[in-house]
């Protein structure tokens, strides 16, 4: 498993790297002092597993996750746990406190071990797109969440920022419409029109709208339009 | 201090006391003269002769709590009560002539000679009235200020807690332990060197609730521990200067308020910037007053002027420094902040 080692301090980092070094198929490709740091190494190096600091400076943990298009495989690292329960909450793999000792870390990494295996065996997985197995770490305000992209029915543009349904959930992420239509698996995400994205297993039931357009229902009752233009495209996706 | 109705039931005891005290003694007597002397001139007077006392008593009360006699010493306040008894009682001694002569008791030839007598006996009540009103006085200043001292005590007690937590913050506490392990491999004998000011630093936090007032040259040694065990996280992030006078390392000042206030430099100032910062540390005598400056990259927001952690070390300065101390933060330029303290010079 290549692992990256995102943590401001020096010292932390040199005793991570060496707990780790005693775990067999573990290989450290690269550490990060900060957030913006680690955001370049992780595009460069895409590494399996990142350990993470959850205070840093500048932006902390948290907002590196949120930066990135899918979520990795985390372990947080924290000296107190009082931002660990949150972490724990969002149902990231693990969390660890420091220092952290050997034993809890074989635990952690064997959980990680664990859910890369998992990902392995999902079917339909695209290179370089995000599948519905993919999960993306969204962050607004107080509340973050690791949610994978299966659960979320619907993208909503709203200004430069896109709005992502899911469960009860509608919070804000810092990208746009289009940028997520260019990274989403369009066999399991459809742009029904300049507003909406849809998840199409999320979809109940299609009406015909006027004007040659269709109307969606979803399985929380949510309606979409679909525009004439993309009407086409999404009968023609449907009938296959 | 009283509270608005506190001070509401005070009066109203007090008028409570006046009517009752007044009314006994003055409806005894006037039974007296009805059944005794069969004076039924004087029984029509002697009312409104009561209510000339209870007049002139209240009088009494209200120069007494307008000028503030209770504060006096308790020889002037003796003094200035006799004075004012013998004012009372001529006063009352004049209105009481058109009285006693229109209600024909006594003619006017005869009241003018016996006055004395009757003015001795006034005074007399007047004295009596002015002991009873002292110890009513007396029993609520006591009460007032007892009340004070526990009030001061539970704040002082919850603002030592507050202190006490605020004194080891855990986060740098186990981030401080992590870096110490990796540096055992790296260099034991700085790692060895960095265990015994960890010590220095638990232990000056400790004891810090144990004494009002520390020199400024022990807070100093506290503060470097500090510094040198954040310097392992930040390293070349973290840089800083001293400059303290010779007189201002003596002067002494409340435990764990320097070192507060330059965690706080480092915890809002140095750990949020990528680039980390440096500290200026200064302290210097002046005009009997002792100056700390904390400096540090960083910017404060507005909104932080009334912060809790703030507005806790002012509550602190303030009961343990008296309300000449004063703690000020503000931002020196755009990129730079300064927190700045004075507390009145006192020997150790």
């Amino acid at each position: 498993m290549r692992v990256l080692l995102v943590e401001d301090s020096r010292l932390a980092r040199a005793e991570m790297r060496r707990l780790l070094s005693n775990c067999e198929d573990i290989e450290v490709v690269g550490e990060a002092e900060t957030a913006d740091e680690a955001e370049q190494v992780i595009a460069e190096l895409q590494p399996d597993l990142l350990f993470l600091d959850i205070q840093m400076p500048g932006r902390g943990g948290f907002d590196l996750l949120a930066s990135l298009d899918a979520a990795p495989l985390v372990i947080f690292c924290t000296a107190y746990s009082e931002f660990a329960v949150r972490a724990f909450e969002q149902n990231a793999l693990d969390y660890l406190v420091k220092p952290v000792s050997p034993e809890r870390l074989t635990q952690a990494i064997d959980r990680a071990r664990q859910a890369m295996a998992q990902q392995q065996h999902e079917p339909g997985k695209r290179r370089g797109l995000l599948g519905l197995a993919d999960r993306v770490f969204v962050k607004d305000g107080e509340n973050c969440w690791f949610v994978p992209l299966g659960e979320v029915r619907l993208f909503e543009v709203d200004g430069s920022y896109s709005r992502v349904y899911f469960g009860s959930n509608r919070p804000l992420i810092p990208k746009t419409l289009n940028y997520l239509e260019s990274r989403l698996d369009p066999q399991a995400f459809f742009r029904v029109s300049r507003q909406h994205i849809v998840n199409l297993n999320w979809v109940k039931d299609v009406d015909s709208w006027f004007s040659g357009g269709l109307r969606l229902t979803l399985k929380t009752g949510e309606i979409v339009e679909v525009s004439r233009r993309q009407a086409q495209h999404f009968r023609e996706l449907m009938s296959l | 201090m009283q509270s608005p109705s506190e001070r509401t039931r005070r009066s109203i005891l007090y008028w409570c006391l006046q009517i009752f005290g007044w009314g006994s003694y003055f409806g005894c007597s006037e039974l007296i003269i009805l059944t005794l002397a069969h004076n039924p001139g004087l029984a029509r007077a002697w009312p409104f002769i009561g209510l000339e006392h209870l007049g002139a008593s209240h009088v009494f009360r209200t120069v007494f709590q307008k000028r503030h006699w209770i504060k006096l010493p308790a020889g002037t306040l003796v003094f200035r009560m006799l004075g004012f008894c013998a004012l009372l009682t001529v006063a009352v001694q004049l209105a009481a002539i058109p009285l006693v002569v229109g209600f024909g008791v006594v003619s006017f030839r005869q009241q003018l000679r016996d006055c004395w007598q009757y003015g001795l006996y006034s005074f007399a009540l007047f004295l009596v009235w002015s002991a009873l009103y002292l110890a009513f006085e007396y029993f609520f200043l006591y009460r007032d200020t007892e009340l004070n001292r526990l009030r001061l005590e539970s704040n002082l007690r919850a603002m030592e807690l507050a202190a006490l937590k605020a004194q080891v913050n855990p986060h740098f506490l186990f981030n401080c332990l992590n870096n110490v392990r990796s540096l055992v491999i790296e260099n034991g004998e700085r790692a060895r060197e960095m265990l015994l000011r960890l010590s220095g630093l638990l232990r000056y936090a400790l004891d810090a609730g144990r004494h009002e007032r520390v020199a400024l040259a022990e807070e100093l040694r506290a503060v470097s521990d500090y510094l040198d065990l954040e310097k392992l996280q930040f390293e070349e992030r973290l840089s800083w200067k001293l400059d303290i006078s010779q007189e201002a390392l003596h002067a002494t000042i409340p435990p764990m308020l320097l070192q507060q206030l330059v965690e706080n430099a480092v915890k809002h100032g140095i750990a949020v910037q990528t680039g980390g910062g440096d500290i200026l540390i200064s302290a210097r005598t002046q005009n009997n007053e002792l100056w700390l400056r904390v400096e540090n990259t960083g910017q404060v927001q507005g909104a932080s002027e009334n912060g809790v952690g703030l507005t806790n070390a002012r509550e602190r300065l303030r009961l343990l420094c008296g309300a000449g101390a004063a703690l000020s933060l503000e931002n020196t330029d755009n990129y730079r902040v300064a927190a700045s303290v004075a507390i009145p010079l006192k020997s150790a």
